[in-house]
């Protein structure tokens, strides 16, 4: 393979991109804090409305960045608001991301901690995790995508094994009825899966590195389908087998999915290890890339080298994570979090949009 | 390259090798006591205990409950290894605390043992209906589903008498929590065993406020036996009674969770007649008529005429064959008819599996009576209809 020096990416990777940051400590806990807003079994249409929803938003946000075709928001920003407001925009995002990144590095090491290495502190895991992410994101856009080529199979692959071989202990009376006490519940799921959803926004940095552009909303389409199925079919098979009651009560549901069963002769009796793997790779990809379009922020607001603000953003980063005292602190944490990105990445985008349009600013036609 | 530099490098790379270790952590495995059963009972401070505690081992707490952690693999003296079967040692070890917190109980075996227990491998909890008259299950079970060692497939069985008996066998080398985690996988050679209840259903269950049945045991000299079920009515979680195999059977039909076994009735001669289950399929249908909610199951079943001791009857004979359906549609409709007259009438609990119909059939309705529906339950009609269908006589006709 050769090597590329301009940073490009293709199309599909900017699928897998996509993904792999959607895919985060999500999947662990998504049936529960789903079920508790929605009450039935009915939360996989909230999943589907909720990835409708993500999607319009996404697709504004790819049509706003292809007003300034080669720019990322960091820069353009600017030229739509004026610079005070634009730059005031512009760290707010590059907040979001530092604290996405130390929020997912946190929980995969309060998780490890839990079911892994009990007795490994906390700094060591963090640490180790942060210097190999800070290695891997100091090579640019291109490393990181040829990386989550490799982990996204991978990921689906052990992901699609552990919930098929949890089928012996699904029951489907778990998920019926459908639609039992109406439309309401799926609505009031709708906050919780559009956060689910969240990874979409880095669509506001990503059509700037594209070959193609013009390609952007496919690839956010594609791109979001890959988790929907992958939550769609976890959230199915853990409330079936731990029935929406039970879903409730488990901190951590998908986890004590695959903790509920053995399969004797087989090689490996447990499979909770490898769902911890694959997902730690997971938790990875999207620290690396919310700690890289950070970075990246950064360095354009600033218009500076990337490279020692990456290295500079390591102990804010771990400052922030080891912040939450306690597990209800920590999840409050990220509650905050993804609600201030529905406003940054929901609302703002349409409103950039709107103005752009309205004052025609930036290039209308862009030559691909 | 500057020599003296190559000689840094090389120095500092040995170095970092220091730096990997590896696992400085690691424990032994056959240094550890792993936990494979658990039995809790009514707190009663065993001779052993009384006698520690006058020595005294004692530390602030209500005797509330015994636990019996049955652990493995069991030291053995190089003497005992080469005597053989003379004198059998059991494989397990019982080590019985008593006091309050079960997780306190569990750091308490510390200072009895210097082996560290781990529980990643525990199979059984067996808890005595003694204590769980007296206890909330959710109260008992609370650190087990809350520990990060202990995995949720662990089973949970009851026990007439004392749990810790039921971790105990006569038979040397068997160790009784692993005999009580396969003996439920016979479901398929006799009805009366219930579908393994494991931590996660159960968590989810007492969650949902509804009634449910444990596995029941019953040991004697040593040897323990699956008899029965015990009923724990639901909200307050605690056990009510028993239904004995009889029932047990039918609630199984009802459920919809044969999965092989046998019918057994006899004729008007009173010879012996049985049907071997092949395979059985249930549906319960709800009908709402205003507050009257009322059930209909209807069972089918495909078998084969196992076994009859009036042999002047050939089963080749069509007439017979009919007879012989109508008898064992008889005997199951009897079965049925005890069953629900038992949890209807004695127990008031709905353990059939009938709220899940109703909150999948009409979900408005289930919505309005679920706080209360053990109380509806008992009101409610049940109707049942059963089809036996003998499709053949195995290998001998006559």
């Amino acid at each position: 393979m050769f090597t590329r020096t301009d940073d490009k990416i293709t199309t599909a990777q900017t699928v897998v991109i996509i993904s792999c940051y959607m895919l985060g400590s999500g999947v662990l806990t998504l049936p529960r804090t789903l079920t508790e807003r929605v009450k039935t079994a009915d939360g996989w249409i909230s999943l589907i409305l909720g990835w409708l929803i993500i999607m319009l938003a996404g697709i504004c946000i790819v049509k706003l960045c292809q007003q300034f075709p080669g720019k990322t928001i960091y820069q353009f920003v600017q030229e739509i608001v004026g610079s005070w407001i634009g730059s005031c925009l512009s760290m707010l995002m590059i907040l979001y991301f530092v604290a996405i990144s130390a929020f997912q590095i946190r929980v995969m090491a309060e998780v490890t901690m839990l079911y892994l290495l009990e007795s490994t502190p906390i700094w060591a895991i963090v640490m180790s995790f942060m210097w190999i992410g800070l290695y891997l994101i100091t090579s640019g856009i291109n490393s990181i995508a040829r990386l989550f080529e490799i982990i996204l199979p991978i990921t689906i692959i052990v992901l699609l094994i552990c919930m098929f071989l949890s089928s012996k202990i699904f029951d489907i009376n778990n998920v019926r009825p459908v639609l039992g006490e109406g439309l309401f519940p799926v609505i009031r799921g709708l906050k919780t899966t559009i956060l689910v959803f969240l990874g979409y926004e880095i669509m506001i940095i990503l059509p700037a590195f594209m070959q193609h552009p013009q390609k952007g909303v496919k690839a956010l389409i594609i791109g979001t389908s890959i988790p929907l199925v992958l939550y769609l079919i976890t959230f199915i098979m853990v409330v079936g087998a731990l029935s929406v009651d039970g879903v409730v009560r488990s901190t951590w549901p998908t986890l004590d999915l695959m903790r509920s069963f053995e399969i004797t002769g087989l090689l490996f009796e447990r499979f909770e290890f490898f769902l911890l793997v694959i997902w730690i790779m997971q938790i990875f990809s999207t620290f690396t890339i919310t700690f890289y379009a950070g970075s990246l922020g950064l360095a354009q607001l600033f218009q500076k080298n990337i490279q020692p603000i990456m290295y500079g953003l390591i102990p804010i980063i771990y400052i922030v994570a080891l912040l939450p005292k306690n597990m209800n602190e920590l999840f409050d944490f990220g509650d905050f979090v993804s609600s201030v990105s529905i406003y940054l990445f929901g609302l703002l985008p349409v409103l950039l949009l709107l103005i752009t349009k309205i004052f025609k600013k930036g290039a209308v036609k862009e030559d691909g | 390259m500057d020599s003296m530099k190559r000689y840094f490098l090389f120095a500092l790379s040995i170095l970092f090798v220091l730096c990997l270790t590896g696992c400085w952590g690691n424990r032994e495995i056959e240094d550890l006591s792993v936990n494979v059963g658990l039995a809790l009972d009514v707190g009663e401070e065993s001779e052993l205990e009384q006698e520690l505690a006058k020595e005294g081992d004692s530390y602030p707490k209500k005797n509330l409950i015994t636990a019996t952690l049955q652990t493995v693999p069991v030291l053995k003296g190089k003497s005992e290894k080469q005597s053989g079967s003379s004198k059998s040692s059991p494989m397990y070890l019982n080590t019985e605390e008593t006091g309050d917190s079960i997780f306190q109980l569990y750091r308490q075996f510390s200072l009895r043992r210097y082996r560290p227990i781990i529980g990643h491998h525990l199979k059984v909890i067996v808890i005595s209906s003694e204590l769980s008259r007296k206890m909330d299950l959710n109260k008992l079970l609370k650190f087990i589903s809350r520990d990060n060692d202990i995995r949720p497939s662990c089973l949970i069985l009851i026990s007439k008498e004392k749990a810790s008996e039921a971790l105990i066998s006569s038979q040397s080398g068997d160790i009784p929590s692993f005999h009580l985690r396969s003996m439920v996988e016979n479901q398929f050679r006799n009805n009366k065993i219930l579908a393994p209840m494991i931590l996660t259903k159960l968590d989810g269950i007492m969650n949902s406020g509804s009634s449910f049945i444990l596995q029941n045991l019953v040991s004697a000299k040593g040897e323990v036996e699956f008899a029965g079920a015990g009923v724990i009515k639901g909200k307050i979680n605690k056990w009510i009674g028993t239904l004995n195999e009889h029932e047990v059977e039918g609630l199984n039909w009802i459920r919809g969770e044969i999965e092989g076994g046998v019918i057994k009735t006899y004729d008007k001669s009173g010879e012996v007649l049985a049907y071997e289950i092949k395979s059985a399929k249930t549906k319960i249908k709800t009908k709402v008529q205003g507050n009257d909610i009322s059930f209909h199951v209807s069972i089918e079943s495909d078998g084969r005429l196992i076994e009859n001791w009036d042999t002047s009857q050939v089963p080749t004979d069509d007439k017979f064959l009919k007879e012989a359906e109508g008898y064992f549609e008889e005997e199951l409709k009897e079965m049925l008819h005890k069953t629900i007259h038992k949890i209807q009438e004695v127990y008031h609990v709905d353990v059939g599996g009938f709220n899940n119909k109703l909150r999948i059939q009409h979900p408005k309705v289930w919505k309005k009576v679920k706080k209360e529906w053990d109380e509806t339950f008992s009101q409610s009609d049940i109707t049942y209809d059963v089809k036996l269908n003998i499709t053949d006589y195995g290998s001998s006709t006559k």
